[in-house]
């Protein structure tokens, strides 16, 4: 099993959806930084619905984003090395 | 002396998805194939969505000033990176198919590339 | 920037020796880097020498040690290569040396 790392807004850049096409989807993602803000478009939240999914807790709350992503796992960095060791490897894209 | 080092042979794939010349991705990709295939680990290419167009044939990037890294791909049989996956929906998006590609390649589906992903240690995007 | 004079006309050089120029190369030359690394060309190191020029026009990137060794044995026959003989030709490491004899860009990590 994969963690995938996204660090762009799919508006930015092509890798989340690049990321969506080729992962296994049993994989995990992690958006930080920009990324997260994909989860803000109707059409990347549906596509990422069946896809466990990761955002890093500060990057979501210094978007203000926070009551609007309150329905998925914020994660802070502690996790996040956590998560990288539960995986296979990390694909940063 | 690096060369007597013995370096334990990790599986590596290289994953191509971006446009050559707009950006340093990729040619710094194939640097990183090529010195990591000449420390003998076992480099395998993955060529997605722009990334595609690195391997368009009959490419001169010094009409605009870029490096043509492109020549180097040709080097690559003789560095045993024998596995280069090219993603065929890709291709077909961009209306290419492999007698339009600078160098032999396997046209594969999204499906044999996850499992691509899967089954190496390490995987870098450019 | 280093240089160095030749026939009037300034090479430009990096700061290790490497020819700025790939162009700008030729045999008499390649005598000079040759000299600068207290190197007398053979007709067996001119044979390396052309075989690393060869390869960088074709494929645009010096040939790492490894690869050098490999290539060589395919194309010049399996007692030449080996690294063995081409440090005897190239005492400080052959893809160094005779990429810069050859004025050729240092290849990437090498020796």
């Amino acid at each position: 099993m994969n963690l995938h790392h996204i660090q762009t807004s799919a508006k930015q850049d092509n890798a989340l959806a690049c990321c969506i096409k080729y992962m296994d989807k049993q994989d995990s993602v992690l958006l930080s930084g920009n990324g997260v803000n994909s989860l803000l478009l109707s059409q990347w939240r549906e596509r990422l619905a069946d896809i466990r999914v990761m955002l890093l807790k500060d990057d979501v709350e210094a978007r203000g984003l926070s009551k609007r992503f309150k329905d998925y796992p914020l994660i802070d960095y502690d996790t996040f090395v956590k998560e990288s060791l539960t995986h296979d490897k990390v694909i940063t894209w | 002396m690096i060369v007597d080092e013995q370096i334990k042979m990790k599986k590596v794939a290289i994953l191509f998805r971006r446009a050559p010349h707009g950006s340093p991705h990729g040619r710094e990709a194939l640097d990183l194939a090529l010195l990591s295939a000449s420390f003998e680990q076992e480099v395998s290419l993955i060529f997605v969505d722009d990334g595609v167009l690195n391997l368009v044939k009959d490419q001169q990037p010094e009409l605009i000033g870029a490096k043509d890294y492109i020549a180097t791909f040709g080097a690559l049989p003789l560095y045993d990176v024998e596995t280069v996956l090219v993603c065929e929906e890709s291709l077909l998006e961009y209306g290419l198919d492999l007698t339009d590609l600078t160098i032999e390649a396997d046209m594969v589906s999204p499906s044999l590339i996850t499992e691509q992903l899967s089954k190496v240690d390490e995987v870098l995007v450019f | 920037m280093n240089s160095f004079e030749y026939k009037g006309e300034q090479i430009e050089t990096d700061h290790q020796g490497y020819l700025k120029q790939v162009s700008q190369w030729n045999e008499e030359i390649a005598e000079l880097i040759a000299a600068q690394e207290q190197i007398t060309l053979t007709p067996a190191h001119w044979e390396v020498i052309h075989f690393v020029r060869d390869f960088y026009l074709e494929y645009k990137t010096s040939p790492a040690i490894r690869i050098l060794v490999k290539a060589i044995g395919q194309k010049l026959g399996a007692d030449k290569g080996n690294s063995k003989y081409l440090y005897t030709l190239f005492p400080t490491g052959p893809a160094k040396q005779a990429t810069k004899v050859a004025g050729l860009p240092k290849p990437a990590k090498c020796i």
